[in-house]
């Protein structure tokens, strides 16, 4: 057992050494736990066998290869790790004050050393969406990035995962001078689609031909429900696929939504009330109820941890809400694993624990969710990226003093 | 050669005056002091108050020097506790004249001209983010005071830069007035006092209130005069004008430095500290003699001279024409609070001595502020205020490795790791 | 005594409410729950709670009833006290501040409140059946806070019109202020800066405690002496401490209300004996105006060194979970949003804890109400339910 421990630590510094070169075969095994693979029934006191950064097997009765590492998670409960489907908050700055900036990526502004990845690893967060933010009309492309990591070469899983592009009109604009003025960046963008053979494309339209073809994603935000339409039309008319990234007052397009059949990110603010104006009645609008009702598949944003917040700039907790109001647990789970990992495109490597998927794997001290739970350890690719014994900033929260 | 040399060397001779066997004071002790008795050994002890000893011990109780002298000479009783620093320097704590990094960044009260009510003692802020910095540049006693935005800021408090309560680390409050003569605290909004005129005129008759007020309760203290009403506005002026404080008056150039000897201290009678100083106020050194006025010059340190061109370091100019009380200060935020021996080290680049400006950190402020009886030298029965440096303080090279403030150590270079 | 007293304040109302409530409304129930905090000792588990007109009349594992009376079964549910926000700016009309002057004690919150106002529904759906609704902290002494229901009858609701005294120990009143540029304005005058803060009081205090012609001079005296809570946003520790040495020069004791940086120094506030209303809680971003570091476990080391906490500023039921999951024990985490607020606004005969005499505010949780997610089956005020959920946690929407 000691001696396992002391391994442990071994194997801890070497990685604080190596990280970012991929390593030779290195094996690691955590047993004992209850697994949520969120690819089937729970597991109990099962194993995961790791190899080269991926799953090998997952199963109640696995042989531990001799030289593997063991993590005992004997009590624990383990699960994939969790995926953020839309944020800025990795970024040194979320817009540029361009409007229209499709040739740009969110990698050139990715700052690993932000206080948004500790976040996020003691969060159970291991992989993310870095998305321009929503106040540009084409704000540039997004890459789907893993929360492990001192450099973001080493950490990007989808490079090209897709542009982002707002609704929402600029400063004093309208909106029919805003979606005009997108139709046209569309439009010329198809042609050039349709042209292709006349020779390379202009690179700095080479990202928006892409998502026209329905190569890469468009991340679509709609700030109000008379977005949504417009939104589903574009994507209809320019082939998009499209991802809806939704204001709080979308739910009232919950029903346009469901006929597109395509699954969405709720804003951070899950729970509000409206007043009618005209009746003065107050009404409690909870998004993940609506949405649920109308059969919509979503998953969750968080807000940003720069703002004084109570619980919804932790995406756990969006998914307790959601139990709160009446979603099954499994489902809520799903909704902070395997759907945005679909949704994304990069559901073939995360989302779930399943051999062949990247090994990105978070321990908890309990049933997720509950409000004595944990997270304990946090796994990207392998490796241990996050132990709560050594965080210090935790600690600090706690305790209130450095330690 | 290093400065350390011509500062350290030259004086080996061991002096004996340190009393070596003087009797162990009983200082009466707090019922719960946890403060361990220690003994300090030190290479070599620079005490700012007589000659350096080297081979020395400190002992201290109770947050007191208890005892100071050659090591051959003090006997360390069994239950202190041994601090061995053989190969370093000791020094008293220095002390910051003119600082506003004492607690929250509140300076200024705009809408008054003369503000004797307020006090700045409210806002300590105890080991604050930059006071752990300060204390790591060696400075355990700051002067925290109003700023310079109205003509009387307030009142300001005198504290140490260590941990504690503020009760704890407060040395003095009501600690010293501040007053501002010109160019910050200018009215441009039709009030009287966009001059100099004006500005003194208003002081003046602030000033003349308080005193008034004073009188009225000194009278009817020794029994002359009837029990004045009292007024919070200005209860502070009390020991201002029974000069038990000072007045630090923000103050350069000569015109002004002459309003604040024949206004603040021959006319109101008043305890004057110049702080700043700068400019050409230096031609005013033999009235300030005369009335034996301090000067904490800076953070600017030099002038160059328009009629001759020549660069004139402004501390070596009043120390050459025979100011006694005189050290530096930094306006901390101006120049960062733990650069203060900087200031000092500048000043002996521009002519000062070195001698006279390790006194010019320590003891000569604690004068100027009436504190030499707890602080700014290490001698029997003041505060154990302490530094343990590599070397002459002086030399930029040098640092501070240790710090103990009222007998306790509050940063050490083996367990902080280095702050500064 | 204390309890006799609100026996017969209890039977006063059970009388009077006997003409006022709506006929259709059954008098008397028997609320079976499988746990019962009352906050006066122990969880029963289970427990009944006997309510008649608005009012509960008994309380215990097992209560004796008239043999007519309508019994309903919560099967799995909690039962707890309402929760009570004990510094709150829902429901001020027109603002939270009075920005003509810097010192008015005499002007209290009572007279504008809008009893409509959608956040009372919204604190009463996670809960909050009362708030002790506050001036703002734009003035050095603010005026005076009423305590109110957040559902229910207009001349049920109010329930302690002269509150608490509120105080602005803090930045706050000298942001709004200038100098120098317009000597006309009004804008022109102290505070522009802390120290103007300080000395506004301590100038008030001073006329009031000797008393010296001063504007509501009586009324800062009397709350000085004790004739009502004085409540201090105070949330650094300097405007802490500031707060700890006005306490002693005029001889009051103070109530802290933020306190985001008491933490820092728990053992002198509980020396002193200063209870802290803390709150609003985080967990990311700065809190409060000075953007102090949110500390996540500031309850729970303010309760181990054993000073008096409630929890406040909206959200309770959330700031008591998360209190909870950093380190305050259950019980005080439940007592920082019933019992302790409803002591320090000296309502405690009134509400706070499930007892006979008191009022029949009460909270009914599908589960364990400290867990995420666990949703509020309904809430109770004065003998009525608002709020009624489905099972799962939907909701219907429900004019009042």
């Amino acid at each position: 057992m000691k001696k396992t421990t002391f391994r442990l630590m071994l194997r801890g510094a070497c990685f604080l050494l190596w990280v970012g070169s991929s390593l030779g075969a290195q094996e690691l095994a955590i047993k004992g736990g209850r697994i949520l693979t969120m690819a089937g029934e729970p597991i109990d006191g099962g194993t995961v066998l790791i190899r080269d950064g991926k799953i090998t097997a997952v199963g109640e009765k696995l042989d531990i290869p001799i030289d593997a590492m063991v993590i005992d998670a004997t009590g624990k409960t383990i699960m994939p790790g969790f995926v953020e489907s839309h944020s800025s908050a990795a970024m040194s700055q979320s817009n540029e004050t361009n409007p229209n900036v499709p040739y740009l990526t969110v990698m050139d502004s990715i700052d690993p050393m932000r206080a948004y990845f500790h976040d996020a690893r003691s969060n159970g967060v291991t992989t993310v969406a870095v998305v321009p933010g929503n106040a540009t009309m084409i704000g540039g492309q997004g890459a789907v990035i893993k929360t492990g990591g001192t450099f973001v070469e080493d950490m990007v899983l989808m490079r090209n995962a897709g542009v982002k592009i707002s609704l929402k009109p600029l400063n004093e604009a309208s909106r029919m001078g805003h979606l005009a003025a997108l139709r046209l960046e569309l439009d010329q963008a198809k042609k050039l689609l349709d042209d292709e053979d006349d020779g390379p494309p202009d690179p700095k339209k080479e990202a928006l031909v892409s998502m026209v073809g329905g190569k890469i994603p468009a991340f679509i935000y709609c700030e109000s429900a008379m977005d949504v339409a417009p939104a589903l039309q574009l994507a209809a008319d320019y082939d998009l696929k499209s991802i809806l990234v939704l204001g709080r007052k979308c739910y009232l397009a919950a029903s346009e939504i469901a006929e597109s059949g395509q699954p969405v990110i709720l804003d951070s603010t899950l729970v509000f009330w409206e007043t009618d104006p005209r009746t003065g009645s107050d009404k409690k609008i909870v998004l993940t109820k609506i949405f649920q009702e109308a059969g919509v598949p979503f998953t969750f944003q968080v807000a940003a941890s720069t703002t004084s917040t109570l619980g919804n700039n932790f995406l756990w907790y969006q998914a307790a809400c959601a139990v709160k109001y009446g979603m099954p647990v499994q489902k809520a789970l799903e909704a902070i694993t395997l759907l945005p990992a679909r949704i994304l495109g990069v559901d073939k490597f995360v989302g779930s624990l399943e051999p062949g998927k990247d090994a990105d794997i978070v321990i908890l001290t309990g049933d997720p969710l509950l409000l004595d739970t944990w997270v304990e350890t946090t796994i990207v690719g392998g490796k241990v990226v996050y132990e709560r014994g050594k965080d210090r900033k935790l600690k600090r929260l706690l305790n209130g003093v450095n330690q | 050669m290093t400065r350390r040399s011509t500062l350290g060397i030259r004086n080996l001779t061991i002096a004996a005056f340190f009393g070596c066997l003087v009797a162990v004071q009983a200082a009466a002790a707090p019922p719960k002091d946890d403060r361990p008795p220690l003994a300090i050994l030190v290479g070599k002890i620079l005490t700012c108050a007589g000659e350096p000893v080297t081979n020395g011990t400190i002992l201290i109780k109770a947050g007191k020097i208890e005892a100071l002298g050659l090591r051959s000479e003090i006997t360390i009783p069994p239950e202190y506790q041994v601090i061995d620093q053989s190969s370093r320097f000791a020094m008293p704590g220095l002390i910051e004249a003119h600082s506003h990094v004492g607690g929250s960044g509140d300076l200024n009260e705009m809408v008054y001209q003369t503000n004797p009510e307020l006090r700045n003692w409210d806002q300590v802020i105890p080991h604050n983010e930059r006071l752990k910095v300060a204390l790591a540049g060696g400075v355990t006693t700051i002067c925290f005071i109003p700023g310079s935005g109205t003509n009387m800021g307030g009142f300001g408090a005198l504290m140490k830069t260590g941990p504690g309560a503020p009760e704890d680390v407060i040395l003095r409050a009501p600690g010293v007035l501040k007053i501002a003569q010109a160019g910050n605290p200018e009215r441009r909004g039709g009030e009287t006092g966009s001059g100099r005129m004006g500005m003194n005129y208003v002081v003046r008759q602030q000033l003349a209130e308080g005193r008034e007020y004073v009188e009225k309760w000194d009278a009817f203290e020794d029994g002359s005069g009837p029990e004045p009403d009292l007024d919070l506005r200005l209860e502070n002026f009390k020991p201002l004008f029974r000069r038990e404080i000072p007045v630090v008056v923000h103050t350069q150039q000569y015109q002004v430095i002459q309003s604040t000897i024949r206004m603040l201290h021959d006319e109101m009678k008043l305890k004057v500290v110049i702080d700043h100083g700068t400019f050409d106020s230096y031609k005013l050194t033999d009235e300030l003699v005369r009335r034996n006025i301090p000067v904490m010059a800076g953070p600017r340190g030099f002038l160059r001279d328009r009629d001759t061109g020549l660069l004139m370091g402004i501390v070596s100019e009043y120390d050459r024409r025979g100011i006694s009380i005189l050290g530096v200060n930094t306006d901390a935020p101006v120049i960062p609070q733990e650069e203060l021996f900087f200031q000092a080290s500048m000043a002996v680049r521009y002519g000062w001595s070195e001698e006279r400006a390790i006194l010019g950190l320590t003891i000569q402020v604690a004068k100027a502020l009436m504190i030499e009886d707890r602080v700014g030298s290490l001698e029997v029965g003041k505060d154990a205020d302490i530094l343990i440096t590599t070397g002459s303080i002086l030399d930029p090279r040098h640092y501070v490795t240790q710090v103990f403030v009222d007998g306790r150590s509050v940063y050490d270079v083996k367990k902080d790791r280095r702050r500064f | 005594m204390k309890l006799a007293f609100s026996i017969f304040w209890g039977a006063l109302f059970a009388v009077l409410a006997f003409f006022w409530t709506d006929s259709s409304q059954a008098r008397s129930i028997l609320y079976k729950a499988a746990i019962v905090h009352t906050m006066t000792g122990n969880p029963l588990q289970p427990g009944e709670v006997f309510v008649q007109d608005g009012k509960i009349v008994a309380v215990g594992k097992s209560v004796v009833v008239p043999s007519d009376t309508k019994v309903v079964d919560l099967g799995d549910v909690t039962l707890l006290p309402g929760f009570i926000d004990a510094y709150s700016q829902v429901g001020l009309a027109g603002g939270s501040d009075e920005s003509t002057r810097e010192v008015t004690p005499g002007f209290s919150t009572a007279n504008v409140i809008d009893w409509k106002d959608v956040n009372f529904r919204e604190a009463l759906a996670e809960g909050t059946t009362t708030l002790a609704a506050s001036p703002g902290t734009q003035n050095v002494i603010a005026g005076i806070s009423c305590v109110i229901k957040t559902a229910g009858t207009a001349s049920m609701r109010m329930i302690q019109s002269d509150g608490a005294l509120l105080l602005s120990l803090c930045s706050d009143p000298a942001q709004g202020n200038r100098s120098r540029s317009r000597p006309d304005s009004i804008y022109i005058r102290q505070p522009t800066n802390r120290m103007g803060v300080v000395w506004i009081l301590r100038s008030a205090f001073d006329h009031a405690s000797r008393n010296l012609p001063f504007e509501s001079g009586a009324m800062i005296r009397e709350s000085l002496q004790g004739k009502r809570p004085v409540f201090s946003v105070s949330r650094t520790t300097y405007d802490l401490n500031s707060l700890l040495a006005l306490g002693e020069e005029f001889s009051f004791s103070p109530v802290a209300v933020g306190g985001h940086e008491a933490y820092k120094m728990a053992p002198r506030l509980s020396k002193a004996k200063v209870p802290v209303i803390l709150g609003p809680l985080s967990t990311g971003g700065g809190q409060g105006p000075e953007e102090t570091e949110p500390i996540w476990n500031q309850a729970g080391i303010l309760s181990r060194a054993g000073v008096e906490l409630a929890l406040a500023g909206g959200n309770l039921l959330t700031q008591a979970r998360f209190a909870h999951r950093f380190g305050l024990t259950r019980e005080l985490a439940l007592k920082a949003v019933t019992r302790q607020p409803a002591e320090l606004l000296r309502v405690a005969d009134r509400i706070g804890s499930l007892a006979p005499g008191l009022d029949a505010d009460l909270v009914a949780f599908d589960g364990d109400p400290l867990e995420f997610t666990t949703a509020i089956r309904w809430v109770m005020v004065d003998g009525i339910i608002y709020e009624q959920q489905e099972e799962g946690g939907s909701n219907e929407e429900n004019d009042l």
